[in-house]
């Protein structure tokens, strides 16, 4: 009877460990998106704000949802920032270069990773575009359906930032 | 007699089990803290450059008198150097308070290296200040702290070929760049050690410690790398 006793006393006690871990996991995953999403939005927001952007490709980033790479696809040409290592700055490869997914090194992949751009509704002026980045420390790509999205949407936290019109308003 | 035997038996398991949790949480809480060290270090090296950066100002666009010894700003992959415009209002020895918004020459290099000069109000440049902002001596000596290296800078401009005043064309190195990124690596390293105890009480002897007499009668404990 004592023996069975302490059994159930100790199983139960090794049972917190995984709880405990996990949130441990979570905290990681937590400070891993918010990282990751300083980082991609210091660069996209360093992109639209550029002299050179015009009101044209402006207007049309009201309402864009998708990767970094149709994010890139959403701009001219022109306006991409050029490297000093060489060639035009690929926003689908710089912004998850050398983030991982995970604890196993697992590489973290476009699909990783979901940006929302809109004008806000209750500003005045349309020079001020809102983005969010939203991403997982998980291998759960952005979803194809709609429904599976908003579901995707609400386990990962959004990150927004602002960014101001600075370019050529008549082009 | 069988009671006893068994009772033992799931004591020394009880105990067992105890003492190698203890050991992995100890690892796992040396693991954390090993890595916040190295991100403690990396957070010091990149805010201080977000600090300065934060403040620069495009240097081709200042009279060429005001430069540092003539020094341009510079972006390259191993090396930053930069103007920053900072300042506050100083106390004279006087005790009136001297305007004191200055330019600042600052460089940084990838291995932390951070040197500061200051434009004082006579015209001239300050002493050059300077330190490493991403591993002081006193942390990267030490055996069982992270190694953090920092790798590269990564700069982009804007698209567009850029005149200074007198109509000359800015090579890409010398110009104000749209954003810069910093690439940096953590690694994890230290020392494990053991902890051991040893007895040999009445009086199977050991000995041989202070003045002997079978050392009376020894219990040692030791750590060892």
């Amino acid at each position: 009877m004592a023996v069975f006793v302490m059994a159930v006393g100790i199983l139960s006690m090794v049972a917190l460990f995984p709880l405990g871990l996990r949130e441990g996991v979570q905290a990681r995953s937590d400070l891993k998106q918010a990282m990751f999403a300083d980082h991609a939005l210091n660069q996209i927001v360093a992109v639209l704000s550029q002299t050179n952007m015009t009101w044209s490709v402006w207007k049309k980033l009201d309402g864009f949802e998708g990767d970094a790479t149709k994010l890139q696809g959403k701009l001219s040409s022109g306006i991409m920032p050029r490297r000093l290592s060489g060639g035009a700055v690929d926003l689908g490869k710089t912004l998850p270069e050398n983030w991982t997914i995970g604890a196993d090194g697992t590489t973290l992949k476009n699909q990783h990773f979901h940006i929302a751009c809109f004008i806000p509704d209750d500003t005045p002026s349309g020079r001020i575009l809102g983005v969010t980045v939203r991403s997982t420390d998980t291998d759960d790509p952005y979803p194809t359906t709609e429904r599976e999205r908003r579901a995707w949407e609400t386990r990962y936290p959004p990150y927004y930032a602002e960014v101001l019109f600075n370019g050529d308003p008549t082009q | 007699m069988i009671e006893v035997m068994v009772a033992a038996t799931i004591l020394v398991v009880i105990v067992m089990m105890l003492g190698m949790l203890f050991q992995q949480t100890s690892v796992a809480w040396r693991t954390g803290l090993m890595r916040s060290d190295g991100y403690m270090q990396l957070r010091a090296f990149i805010g201080a450059i977000q600090r300065d950066a934060g403040a620069m100002i495009d240097a081709s666009r200042i009279p060429q008198s005001l430069l540092c010894n003539n020094q341009k700003q510079k972006f390259s992959s191993g090396e930053i150097k930069f103007y920053t415009m900072t300042g506050t209002l100083r106390t004279t020895s006087s005790g009136s308070l001297q305007d004191f918004r200055a330019l600042n020459f600052i460089t940084y290099n990838i291995n932390g290296r951070r040197t500061q000069r200051r434009l004082e109000p006579d015209g001239t440049w300050s002493e050059e200040e300077s330190s490493n902002v991403l591993a002081p001596p006193n942390i990267s000596a030490r055996l069982d702290k992270p190694q953090v290296r920092a790798t590269h800078f990564n700069i982009a401009y804007q698209q567009g070929t850029e005149y200074d005043d007198a109509g000359n064309v800015i090579s890409d190195l010398n110009r104000y760049p749209l954003f810069l990124t910093v690439e940096t690596e953590v690694t994890q390293h230290g020392r494990l050690y053991d902890v051991g105890a040893e007895c040999s009480g009445p009086d199977r002897r050991f000995g041989t410690g202070p003045s002997d007499a079978a050392s009376k009668d020894d219990i040692r404990t030791w750590v060892q790398q």
